[in-house]
């Protein structure tokens, strides 16, 4: 008899549903990416609906639905959190009691409501929310024993733990609790250099290579005060959140110059020194956590989640360290990933389940290619039924040469073939590609097809067997999640003068640094995704044809998306997204479309209405 | 929850914490070693704490274990009253009532606060 585990996670941010069967995740995704609102916080009904078609099960077979979060602890300490910041934080309190006492204590309800049972257990179960996040670092890992950290904003109590797994358990050893919290002081500088909190995170990671660190003595005298063992306290007379709704206050404001920068406003040279300063913050205590964490376990290799964990500078930091020989982070590191780790923990914990054997020492997130796929009768009937012109290659090669042709024409593809991913990243299924080598192809992409910020660097997918052709990479990173410098001899030495001041980010963008200027990022690092021909072959095939093609081993990938969308999860999402940016074809599994021969969408920029900007 | 409900649960709110919880954090500055965030020396070593339960063990799935509004009641009793304070568990009949009141329906698409998601 199988054990089969729904795991849940729902109203911090990016709410999401995971179903693992005997250990075996079995399908995971965001309830995003079906409400089409991003980092949606709701219940993830529709999260939850696709993972139970997936595991084709009737909700009654579930033998556990479990939750990441223990309400009552949050609970805990929203009450002290608001009597330590007194009465100034009365409207942070009455915004916590309804969110809490009257949408989070009852999360059973929604259970119930949704699927009509608790499963087998007949109650629905409880994991601690940091718990979780170890969970879903450490089971889905290639390994039987590795140190545990996780870091993000808050749980329960806990942001920061250190601890072990070891073949079936998971220990958390050593715990930081709010309000010190190096996820929640990333967000306060995140919202002072006038990004959202909460998705801006990622944009000021992006933007700290334009600058330099001249505030990191400041955060670090009057901020943070941070340990040998990574330990830290945080100066809350600085800090908002505790009293009020914002990350900052008039101290913060006053230590760094003025009031925070306005969204959309724009970025001067202090938000891109604010941004290189926090990260040389987070990156000192990530690597003094690990050193603490390899010698408090002995342990060789090491696993991380927790919003934090997403930052793949830091990480790619910590892998140049080698403080540990191995490291794996979960790819869906933020809360998404919390749905996925009360499944793992409870199957493994819980029912006790050993964990399944591990094929050729790869971990077990299949790629993070864990959500919903459509096939070639679903597409076809789509494309059909709206009258979309289109063009089908059965052949995976001619079709794979036909994209690696219009890659090296300079054309932009959004590309859709095989289960979505389960993250924030776009890992080749649900991504945007397009040819490294051209110059103008990050301007292009940020400006005529994302529409987002000018600064925003692209990512590059690489054939695993030639990462070290480009990259100062010699192992995989099939999740993106590290970044490494681009290979000495690929670039071209700029003057950091040449760039006139006044035109900001711009003029520095403009400058080219390598051969592929599209994915070097102004310090010459990239986010790499490496692509392996067993774990995405479509992909690979691609990428491959473009190669025998240009002798370019090397495509940019960003999202299928535009600023402010979810990636997209349908055909019809993909398609509209297609119409409605600078994308020259659309590739939906076997169907090419172009878009010179696509009926014109109703001219109406006022979609751009529909996402609140991010 | 109806407009009646909803206007009820503001006034709990607003008694529950100018009268109930802002009086007992003033008391609980009085008792340094209960305060609850009070902030730490920077002559520590370190700042980790040692987690009390480090084991993840089948018991923490079920330690939210209410059903009804008057075993969440108990529950959150229960909670405070373990950690040693029995002033809050004193209030935790107002936050069991606040959060009858809030309680969504079936037909109701949960509220869930834009900024409150950060963190709570």
């Amino acid at each position: 008899m199988s054990t089969i585990v729904l795991g849940i996670s729902a109203f911090y941010h990016d709410s999401a549903a995971a179903i693992v069967r005997d250990g075996e995740i079995v399908a995971c995704a965001q309830e995003e990416r079906f409400s089409r609102k991003k980092h949606d916080p709701r219940f993830p009904h529709s999260a939850i609906n696709y993972c139970l078609e997936e595991a084709y099960i009737e909700p009654a077979e579930l033998d556990a639905v479990v939750f990441y979060d223990n309400p009552l602890l949050t609970w805990d300490r929203v009450v002290k959190s608001c009597m330590a910041g007194g009465e100034n934080s009365f409207e942070q309190f009455g915004k916590a009691c309804r969110s809490v006492l009257g949408v989070k204590m009852w999360v059973q309800d929604k259970v119930r409501q949704t699927i009509g049972s608790l499963g087998k257990a007949g109650r629905l179960l409880f994991a601690e929310h940091h718990k979780a996040h170890a969970a879903s670092a450490f089971y889905p890992s290639p390994f039987q024993r590795a140190a545990v950290v996780t870091l993000d904003g808050v749980g329960e109590w806990e942001t920061t733990t250190l601890g072990m797994g070891a073949d079936n358990g998971i220990e958390i050893y050593k715990v930081i609790n709010y309000p010190h919290s190096i996820g929640l002081l990333y967000s306060a500088f995140t919202q002072y250099c006038g990004f959202k909190v909460n998705s801006g995170e990622y944009k000021l990671m992006g933007l700290a290579p334009y600058g330099e660190p001249t505030y990191y003595t400041t955060i670090r005298d009057e901020l943070i005060d941070i340990k040998d063992d990574g330990s830290y306290r945080l100066n809350t007379a600085y800090l908002g959140y505790l009293d009020s709704l914002s990350m900052t206050n008039d101290n913060f404001h006053r230590l760094f110059g003025g009031k925070p920068r306005q969204p959309e406003s724009r970025i001067t040279r202090r938000e891109m020194d604010l941004a290189a300063s926090i990260q040389k913050v987070v990156e000192e205590v990530v690597l003094r956590l690990a050193s603490h964490a390899r010698k408090e376990t002995g342990c060789s290799s090491l696993v991380m989640a927790g919003g934090v964990a997403l930052n793949c500078v830091a990480n790619g930091e910590l892998l140049s360290k080698k403080i540990f020989e191995e490291i794996w982070i979960q790819p869906a590191s933020g809360d998404a990933g919390g749905a996925l780790g009360a499944a793992l923990l409870a199957t493994h914990v819980y029912f006790g389940l050993h964990r399944p054997a591990n094929d050729g020492n790869r971990d077990r997130q299949k790629g993070s290619y864990l959500g919903p796929a459509y096939g070639s009768a679903e597409v076809e009937a789509f494309l059909q039924s709206r009258g979309y012109p289109y063009e089908r290659i059965t052949d995976p090669d001619n079709r794979a040469r036909v994209i690696a042709e219009a890659l090296a024409e300079g054309k932009v593809i959004g590309y859709f073939q095989g289960r979505m991913e389960f993250g924030p990243r776009a890992l080749g299924s649900r991504s945007i590609i397009g040819d490294p080598r051209h110059p103008d192809m990050l301007s292009r992409v940020n400006m005529k097809i994302k529409f987002r910020e000018p600064f925003r660097p692209l990512a590059p997918s690489v054939l695993l067997e030639h990462v070290s052709d480009y990259f100062e990479l010699e192992i995989e990173s099939p999740y993106m999640l590290l970044t490494a410098p681009v290979r000495e001899e690929r670039r071209i030495p700029v003057d950091p003068h040449a760039a006139p001041e006044a035109e900001g980010v711009h003029g520095i963008i403009r400058q080219i640094r390598s051969d592929i200027p599209a994915v070097t990022h102004v310090d010459y690092s990239a986010r790499v995704h490496t692509v392996h021909d067993r774990q995405a072959p479509e992909y690979h095939r691609v990428i491959e044809a473009f190669r025998s093609l240009t002798g370019c081993a090397v495509v940019v990938n960003t999202s299928f998306n535009v600023r402010s969308e979810p990636i997209v999860c349908s055909p019809r999402d993909a398609y509209t997204c297609f119409m409605r940016t600078g994308i020259d074809m659309l590739v939906l599994e076997d169907f090419l479309l172009r878009r010179e021969e696509q009926p014109p969408l109703p001219a109406s920029d006022e979609w751009r209405n529909d996402y609140e900007p991010d | 929850m109806s407009p009646t409900d909803d206007s009820i649960a503001d006034d709990l709110i607003k008694h529950v914490f100018f009268d109930g919880l802002m009086p007992l954090a003033a008391k609980l500055r009085l008792d340094v070693a209960r305060t609850p965030l009070i902030e730490d020396s920077k002559e520590q070593d370190t700042y980790f704490q040692r987690k009390a339960n480090q084991s993840a063990s089948p018991e923490d799935f079920e330690a939210v274990t209410y059903q009804s509004v008057e075993e969440l009641k108990q529950q959150l009793r229960d909670l405070w009253e373990k950690q040693g304070f029995s002033e809050l568990a004193e209030l935790a009949p107002t936050f069991a009532r606040i959060a009858e009141l809030l309680r969504p329906t079936e037909k109701q698409d949960e509220e869930v606060s834009p900024f409150l998601y950060v963190m709570f």
